[in-house]
């Protein structure tokens, strides 16, 4: 009986073991500066509960770092007011022209525009804020009165900011429903916009969706831009003309002269905060991911008579 | 019913027997000629098997009858084209309207990402706000006139596309029938099917006889043959022949039709 054959020893086997440690040890790296930021806010933040509570920081009427008293509410209701204005106007706007980019505009033309959209979430954010100063806020106060730094200026600001988000996805979205459902709903007579409310928008709607919460991320993070155009009063704005401060903004401006309890409770809005992006970055995962699980059937099939019929949908930037 | 129609073959139709007349018909994709002079009639209530290769036009040529080739830009049909007279690239003729006379089958079975019974109902909402009761209606009878009905009566909430995969494309018949057309073209309706799945969508043809006009493309020699009725044969986007099914398949005139129902070319 011939010697039972020996197991053969390949040596990349040891450099691949290697490697794939070595990126293991990287990712974690990057992995574990979250978890050490995240543990750090936490640990700076959360004293302020112990000291006044949960429910009088969250919705305490009142901020005065002077004489101890920190209450968030009115930069809770400035977040949600600011960032609700800025999905109103930029949820619209942002749609029609994705679906003209997606449906309407000529190959050649969405090829320039895209790229041209996406361009504007480059610009710092220091740049949008300075021109909502120079031209908004003066534009508010002649036109609508009041004194011009308000929820309305900093909602406008964030519109304009959260727009290359919201087209960029939502595009993707509506270039990746297949072209077979486009035609079914075409060849049974619909015309274009019965097609793209019956159709294409329903089958995009997850990606749409997901990109309208990574907008809405991008809206309460914000900082800079608002700052500049929101007034920053701590009173729960009555009115869209009324100066509002935000989240963000009120960690940015006291940070850098406060000192005990003041400072732990800027953490502790940089708790809340972090909680709120949390939510909405789990949600947006998942509806992006049930879009993939939900898997569309396979794509029409390009024959040679419709080879290159539609443009390829180019992968935009995601953040 | 096939060999009775394909009788008469021989004499030129009448003038209103005929449904579909194509006169000189040329389609290019930019540099692409697909579809290269094409001269044919098709009877009304009859039935014609479009057969070639890949790449032959025969799709081009569907795709020019609803005008769903509309959709690309490049695309330019040259010639004549009619539907009982009326020329279909007459710019005054709305491309939707004529959607709606000339119902399409596609080679894939994509329902649309709704429920059954939204899907067949989707048609007949394009135009206008028929009651539940009409629409319960005008469901039930497309999914009977695709034979679907039995099948799915107790799930028309389900998606389209949990059916399987013969069921989805009679359920595209049936959206196809919901909005009563004139003619329907089917496009390869069973690439993507199982024998058995093709063999009821052949039956369903005949019976579509009765009240359409049906233009069939298949890639498939067996299938045309299977199916009867009159065969037009294309290469290369040119119509090679004409003629009964019977005639085409035991004495073809052309060489490059024996080629292919031979299975030399294709």
């Amino acid at each position: 009986m011939p010697g039972r054959r020996r197991i053969p020893r390949d040596p990349r086997e040891k450099a691949d073991r290697l490697i794939g440690n070595i990126l293991l040890a990287i990712a974690f790296s990057a992995v574990s500066i979250l978890l050490l930021l995240t543990l750090f806010i936490f640990k700076e933040g959360l004293p302020i509960f112990s000291k006044i509570g949960l429910k009088g920081f969250l919705l305490g009427l009142k901020w005065a770092p002077g004489k101890g008293v920190f209450g968030i509410l009115p930069m809770i209701a400035g977040s949600v007011y600011v960032t609700g204005g800025a999905l109103i106007m930029g949820v619209p706007l942002g749609l029609a022209c994705a679906l003209f980019l997606s449906e309407i505009a000529p190959l050649r033309l969405s090829r320039v525009m895209k790229p041209a959209i996406e361009l504007l979430a480059a610009i710092p954010s220091v740049v949008y804020g300075f021109i909502g100063l120079v031209v908004l806020v003066p534009l508010i106060r002649s036109v609508l009165g009041g004194p011009g730094f308000s929820v309305l200026a900093s909602s406008v600001v964030l519109a304009i900011m959260i727009l290359p988000t919201i087209i960029s996805i939502s595009y993707d979205a509506m270039k990746a429903v297949p072209v077979s459902f486009r035609e079914g709903s075409l060849a049974l007579g619909a015309s274009k916009w019965q097609t793209m409310i019956g159709v294409l928008l329903p089958a995009a709607r997850s990606g749409i969706v997901a990109g309208v919460i990574l907008g809405m991320g991008r809206a309460v993070g914000e900082t800079m831009a608002v700052i500049m155009v929101a007034g920053n009063a701590t009173t729960v704005p009555l009115t869209p003309l009324d100066p509002v401060r935000t989240l963000t903004s009120n960690i940015a401006l006291e940070m850098g002269y406060a000192a005990g309890d003041h400072r732990t409770a800027l953490f502790a809005t940089g708790v809340v905060l972090f909680i709120i992006i949390m939510i909405l970055n789990v949600l947006a995962t998942r509806i992006t991911r049930s879009r993939i699980r939900a898997s569309f059937p396979k794509p029409h099939r390009v024959s040679s008579e419709t080879a290159s019929a539609t443009g390829s949908a180019e992968g935009g930037e995601r953040r | 019913m096939a060999t009775e129609a394909s009788a008469s073959a021989s004499a030129a139709p009448a003038e209103d027997d005929v449904k579909i007349r194509i006169r000189n018909l040329s389609v290019n994709y930019r540099d692409l000629a697909a579809l290269k002079d094409v001269s044919l009639d098709i009877r009304r209530n009859d039935l014609l098997t479009i057969m070639g290769p890949t790449a032959s036009g025969k799709t081009t040529l569907l795709r020019t009858i609803n005008r769903l080739n509309d959709i690309y830009p490049y695309a330019k049909a040259t010639g004549s084209l009619t539907i009982d007279g009326l020329e279909v690239y007459d710019p005054a003729v709305s491309a939707s309207w004529l959607r709606k006379v000339v119902g399409m089958v596609f080679a894939l079975p994509i329902p649309l990402p709704m429920s059954i019974y939204d899907n067949v109902a989707y048609g007949p909402r394009l135009y206008g706000r028929p009651s539940r009761r009409q629409l319960d209606e005008i469901v039930e009878r497309s999914l009977r006139g695709a034979a679907l009905w039995d099948e799915v009566k107790d799930r028309l909430s389900d998606l389209g596309h949990h059916l399987s995969g013969g069921q989805q494309q009679r359920l595209c018949l049936a959206r196809t029938l919901a909005v009563e057309p004139e003619i329907i073209l089917l496009d390869e309706p069973c690439s993507g099917l199982d024998p058995i799945s093709t063999l009821r969508i052949e039956e369903l043809l005949h019976d579509l006889v009765a009240k359409y006009t049906v233009v069939l493309v298949t890639h498939n020699p067996q299938q045309a043959a299977r199916v009867g009725g009159d065969v037009a044969v294309f290469y290369l986007g040119e119509l090679v022949e004409m003629g009964p099914a019977e005639r085409i398949f035991t004495s073809p005139k052309d060489r490059r039709t024996e080629s292919f129902i031979s299975g030399r070319i294709g």
